[in-house]
C-alpha cells in the first residue's frame, strides 16, 4: 500500500441480478484530499459508497482503509475504524431534536452501556457532558446552533442537510464520504459548502465527494474519479480531468463541464 | 433525566403514598394494575424505543411467577433471591428466542415469542408434575420485607407500597436508560436502521439486549405476583394476556415509558368502571378501546399533553412561549 494513502480499493465489482452497478472499480485515496467521483447518473456512485460503508456487500474486490481490509465487515465496525457518511436523501432520525440526531453521531465516541445508562454512574454523566459539548460545537461550525432543541423534522430541507453534515461529522471520522451535498443549493449556498469541504481537509480529513456540481468539483478536488455505467473510465486532477476526451463524450450534451 | 420526569415521579410516589388514605375502598385494586404497569414499563421500552413485538411477554411473567413459587414452596428459599433465579432463566430464554429472531430483519421476534408463549402455556397446564398443572398451586410464601410480612387481608396497603414502589423504580431504571447514549441508539434504530448502523451503532445487539431487559421486567412481575397472590395457575399467562399487555402500552402511548403505566392503569379500571352496565360493557370497552386507537394514536397520555396544550394555546390570556421537549 502507498505510504500516505487511506483508502485502498481494487478490483470492487457490485452486480444487482443482471445490473453491474460497480465493475473493475480501482483508487487509491491518499490521506487529506478532496477526492471527487463523478458520473451520470445511474454511474454507480452511491453504490460505491454503500460497499465502503457496508451498506451493501461487493461482488468481488478489496477495500482497504487504514491499511486494514474493510470489505464484509458491517457498518458499524466501519463507522468504528473511522468512516462517516452523509446521504443522497437525507436521512435522519425524524423523532429527534437537532441536537439528539447530532448526539448519535457521537456514538463511537463514547462508551456508556446498559448497566451504566441505567445507575446512572458519574462515569456516565461526565461522559454524557462531553458529548454534548462536543455536539454543541459541530452544531456552531455549521451555523445552526440556535436550532439544537428543535425537532429535525420540523427544520427546512437546507438545515437539515447541515444536521446530517454536523451528525456525520459529530463522529470525528477520519474519512468523510458525501454524496452529493450540493443538491439544492444555490450558488451561493454552494460556495459556503465548498469553503466548509475545505476547512474539514484543512483539520486533516480526507473527503470522498460525490457531486454534480462540477464547478464546486473542479475548484475544490485534488483528484477526480469519473465512472461510467459502473466502469472507471478516467482518473487525474480535474484539469486533466476537464480534458479527457472519454469525459468530454460522456458529458456531451449536458453543459455540465 | 430531565425536570419533567422528576416531577413526574415525585408526584407518582406522593399520590402512591395518599391514595390509601384518600380512597380506602379502591385503591387496593390498582395492585394488580400496578403489576401489570411493570410489564408494560418493559414492552414499551422494546416497542417503543427498539420498534419490536413481543407475543410472548406473559410467558417471561410466568417464568418469574412459577420459578419463585416454587424454588419457595418446593425448596424453600427466599423470595428474594428465587427473584433473581427467574430474571437469570429468562435471561438465557430470551437470548435464545432473540438472537436467531433479532439478527434479521423484520419481524421475526413476534412470531419467535408467539410460538414461546404457546409452548410456554402447554407447558404451565401439561407439566403437572412440575407446575401443579391446570389447577396450580398455593401456599406460596409471602413477601417478607424488613421482617415484616406482607399478609392479607389487613396487609393489602403493605402490599400496594411495595408494588409501586416496584413500579417507581422500573420507571426510574428506564427513564435513566432512555435519556443515556443507549437510550438514544435505541430511538435512532427505530427511526432508521441503517442509518443508525452506518453511525456505529451495532443494532442487532442494542435490539437484543433491549428484548432481554423487556423480558426481564416481566419476569420480575411475575415473581411479585406470585407472592403477593400466594396461588398460581396458567390462567394468568395465557397468549390473550401478552396481547392485553401490548394492547395496554399502544393505548398507554409507546413513546414514552409513562405510556405503558397510564395504559395499564386505564385499561385495568375501564371494566370497573364500566360494571354498572352490565353485558354491555365489553362492547362499550371493545368501542373505548377502537377510538382511542384511531384517534389518538400517540396514545392517551401524549393525547391528553397534546389536548391540555392546544386548549392552553386557545385561551386569551396566555402567551405560547414554552419551547417543546420530547421525552
Ligand atoms: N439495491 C439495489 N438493487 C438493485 N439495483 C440497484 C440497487 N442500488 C443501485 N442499483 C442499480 O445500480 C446502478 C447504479 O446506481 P447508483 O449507485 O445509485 O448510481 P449513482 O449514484 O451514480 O446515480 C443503477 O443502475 C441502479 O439501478
Ligand atoms: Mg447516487
Amino acid at each position: 500500500m502507498t505510504p500516505d494513502a487511506i483508502l485502498e480499493v481494487r478490483e470492487l465489482s457490485k452486480r444487482f441480478g443482471g445490473v453491474h452497478a460497480l465493475e473493475g472499480v480501482e483508487c487509491i485515496v491518499p490521506e487529506g484530499q478532496v477526492f471527487a467521483v463523478i458520473g451520470p447518473n445511474g454511474a454507480g456512485k452511491t453504490t460505491f459508497f454503500n460497499c465502503l460503508t457496508g451498506v451493501t456487500r461487493p461482488t468481488t474486490g478489496s477495500i482497504r482503509f487504514q491499511n486494514r481490509p474493510l470489505a464484509g465487515l458491517p457498518s458499524h465496525r466501519i463507522a468504528e475504524a473511522g468512516i462517516a457518511r452523509t446521504w443522497q436523501t437525507i436521512r435522519l432520525f425524524e423523532h429527534m431534536t437537532v441536537l439528539e440526531n447530532v448526539l448519535v453521531g457521537c456514538h463511537t465516541r463514547g462508551s456508556t452501556g446498559f448497566p451504566g445508562a441505567i445507575l446512572r454512574l458519574p462515569s456516565q454523566r461526565r461522559e454524557e457532558r462531553r458529548l454534548r459539548e462536543a455536539a454543541m460545537n459541530h452544531l456552531q461550525r455549521l451555523e445552526i446552533a440556535h436550532l439544537a432543541h428543535r425537532p429535525v423534522s420540523s427544520l427546512p430541507f437546507l438545515q437539515q442537510r447541515r444536521v446530517e453534515l454536523a451528525r456525520a461529522l459529530a463522529a470525528e471520522p477520519k474519512l468523510l464520504l458525501l454524496d452529493e451535498p450540493a443538491a439544492g443549493l444555490n450558488t451561493r449556498e454552494t460556495g459556503q459548502l465548498g469553503e466548509l469541504i475545505l476547512s474539514i481537509r484543512e483539520q486533516g480529513l480526507t473527503v470522498l465527494l460525490v457531486e454534480h456540481d462540477m464547478s464546486l468539483v473542479m475548484e475544490i478536488s485534488d483528484q477526480v474519479l469519473v465512472l461510467d455505467h459502473g466502469v472507471p473510465i478516467a482518473e487525474g486532477p480535474p484539469r486533466q480531468i476537464q480534458e479527457n476526451e472519454k469525459v468530454i463524450a460522456i458529458y456531451l450534451g449536458s453543459e455540465a463541464l | 433525566m430531565g425536570l419533567k420526569n422528576l416531577t413526574g415521579l415525585v408526584l407518582l410516589s406522593l399520590a402512591v403514598i395518599v391514595l390509601p388514605y384518600a380512597l380506602p375502598d379502591f385503591y387496593f385494586k390498582l395492585i394488580q394494575i400496578g403489576i401489570y404497569a411493570l410489564i408494560c414499563i418493559g414492552l414499551s421500552l422494546l416497542l417503543g424505543y427498539a420498534g419490536q413485538i413481543s407475543l410472548g411477554h406473559a410467558a417471561f411473567y410466568a417464568l418469574g411467577a412459577y420459578t419463585s413459587a416454587i424454588l419457595t414452596v418446593r425448596y424453600g428459599w427466599s423470595p428474594w433471591l428465587a427473584v433473581w433465579v427467574g430474571i437469570g432463566l429468562t435471561i438465557i430464554l430470551a437470548l435464545a428466542i432473540g438472537i436467531p429472531s433479532l439478527r434479521l430483519q423484520g419481524h421475526y421476534l413476534a412470531m419467535a415469542t408467539l410460538a414461546f408463549g404457546e409452548i410456554a402455556f402447554v407447558v404451565a397446564t401439561a407439566w403437572v408434575a412440575l407446575t401443579g398443572g391446570p389447577s396450580g398451586f398455593g401456599h406460596i410464601p409471602k413477601w417478607n420485607v424488613f421482617g415484616y410480612r406482607l399478609v392479607p387481608p389487613r396487609a393489602d396497603q403493605a402490599i400496594f407500597y411495595f408494588v409501586w414502589a416496584a413500579v417507581i423504580l422500573g420507571l426510574l431504571v428506564a427513564l435513566n436508560l432512555i435519556n443515556s447514549r443507549v437510550g438514544r441508539a435505541l430511538r435512532a434504530i427505530h427511526d432508521g436502521e441503517q442509518a443508525a448502523d452506518v453511525l456505529g451503532i451495532p443494532t442487532a445487539t442494542y435490539k437484543i439486549k433491549i428484548f432481554v431487559l423487556s423480558a426481564a421486567y416481566a419476569s420480575v412481575a411475575g415473581s411479585i405476583y406470585a407472592h403477593v397472590s400466594g396461588y398460581v395457575n396458567p390462567g394468568p399467562f395465557s397468549v390473550e394476556h401478552s396481547i392485553l399487555f401490548i394492547t395496554m402500552v399502544i393505548v398507554g402511548g409507546m413513546r414514552t415509558v409513562w405510556g405503558g403505566v397510564a395504559g395499564a392503569c386505564l385499561m385495568g379500571l375501564l371494566p370497573e368502571l364500566l360494571a354498572d352496565l352490565e353485558h354491555w360493557r365489553f362492547a362499550i370497552y371493545g368501542l373505548i378501546l377502537l377510538i382511542i386507537m384511531m384517534f389518538i394514536p400517540q396514545g392517551i397520555l401524549l393525547g391528553v399533553r397534546d389536548l391540555i396544550a392546544w386548549s392552553l394555546e386557545k385561551l386569551p390570556f396566555r402567551k405560547a412561549d414554552s419551547p417543546g421537549e420530547t421525552e
